[in-house]
């Protein structure tokens, strides 16, 4: 049995989910620390109240981004981007399953950069439709914001991962890889 | 959808579809009835985690008795879990069964929801756990507690150790984001190995080579 596992684990499939654990765990670990919190979490969630403020500000004039905080200048709705509403997690796993497929730096480079890109413009019609959920229908806001949205970005995800994936060229195996070296 | 291949155009349409119509049942009507079922077991890991553990059941969520007594000398502190958040970390669920019934499917779906549904009951009670221990680490040390976070309750107890209150963060911070939709998406392709190939593989130059 212990034979088997360690076969597993040198099978591509195998590395692949050891790389992945390993690098989502370290972000993640990252994440949760007070230090990452104030020095990159906040600033980037201000930053994307801050864009989602200009992109409403073409049709609505109403809307003020105040720090983490974008709401109507009327008091009338209103939204709190925090930690689990940037996306901030999605992108991290999304980048640790990007950077553990076995393709070149520079491939997974642009992959990660163009995926964090896709989900960041999905998360922002995010907040701006919770905002104008608060707003109009907050009965609705919670299952949106705890279900709905946290599910499409979720299957977001999977589909750009899986489709990046797929136009990767094949990667010699590891070990014809060790003979050549 | 330009670009993105016929199995996993098929996969994220049925799988949105699905989701449309489980998401509202499972927010109104399921979560309800699997937290009635989890709650000993919630009650049961938190008193092993070392706080008292009894739980009280309301329309507005669970209040967890946490035995450890307020700084203020008012007793000892009541957590309240809301309704939401506990919706929240059973997202997995209502994603589990919508990935199980997006093609490519498994031909052994009553084996993989009863599967999923332990593991994702297991990590819900961790994340659970780790949850309410995670916004206790703060109010046991302040410096724990996150910039700009509004001012919480104080507890006369010793705080966590540190690498004990990293772990409850980290816990705390994954089980309310992504650990359910982690659970799920592993649990598919453990259960679905078919599916998982269909939709993607792997590429070496060898498996790719004719036989």
């Amino acid at each position: 049995m212990f034979d088997r596992f360690k076969a597993g684990l040198k099978s591509p499939a195998g590395q692949f989910l050891l790389m992945f654990g390993v690098l989502a765990f370290t972000l993640f670990w990252v994440l949760a620390t007070p230090q990452a919190a104030r020095l990159f979490v906040q600033p980037f969630t201000q930053g994307l109240v801050h864009v989602s403020q200009t992109l409403v500000a073409v049709f609505d004039s109403r809307v003020v981004a105040d720090g983490d905080i974008l709401r109507f200048n009327d008091g009338r709705g209103a939204v709190q981007v925090l930690a689990g509403c940037n996306a901030v997690e999605v992108c991290a796993l999304l980048i640790a399953a990007v950077f553990a497929y076995p393709t070149t730096f520079v491939r997974s480079a642009i992959g990660a950069v163009i995926a964090v890109l896709a989900l960041q413009t999905v998360n922002l019609a995010r907040i701006i439709s919770l905002l104008y959920l608060s707003r109009g229908e907050p009965s609705l806001f919670e299952f949106f914001h705890n279900y709905v949205w946290d599910a499409m970005i979720g299957l977001e995800g999977m589909v750009l991962f899986f489709t990046w994936a797929h136009f990767q060229p094949a990667q010699q195996p590891q070990a014809s890889r060790e003979v050549e070296a | 959808m330009i670009g993105i291949r016929t199995e996993h155009r098929r996969f994220a349409l049925w799988a949105a579809a699905v989701l449309v119509i489980l998401l509202p049942v499972w927010w109104l009507i399921g979560a309800d009835l699997v937290l009635a079922v989890l709650r000993p077991a919630a009650a049961l890991l938190f008193k092993v985690s070392g706080l008292e553990g009894g739980i009280d059941s309301s329309a507005q969520g669970w209040f967890v008795s946490t035995g450890l007594p307020l700084a203020d000398g008012r007793g000892d502190l009541i957590y309240p879990v809301s309704r939401n958040n506990l919706r929240r970390l059973l997202l997995g669920f209502p994603l589990l069964l919508a990935f199980l019934c997006a093609p490519p499917r498994t031909p052994r779906l009553p084996r993989a929801i009863f599967i999923g549904s332990i593991a994702l009951s297991v990590v819900f009670l961790l994340s659970l756990t780790a949850y309410v221990w995670g916004e206790l680490a703060p109010m046991l040390n302040p410096a724990l507690a996150p910039a700009g976070a509004p001012p919480t309750a104080l507890l006369a107890a010793p705080p966590l150790h540190p690498a004990w209150a990293q772990t409850v963060l980290l816990g705390r911070y994954a089980g309310m984001s992504v650990l359910p939709l982690l659970t799920a998406l592993l649990v598919w392709a453990a259960v679905n190995p078919t599916g998982l190939s269909a939709l993607w593989s792997l590429k070496t130059e060898a498996t790719e080579r004719p036989a």
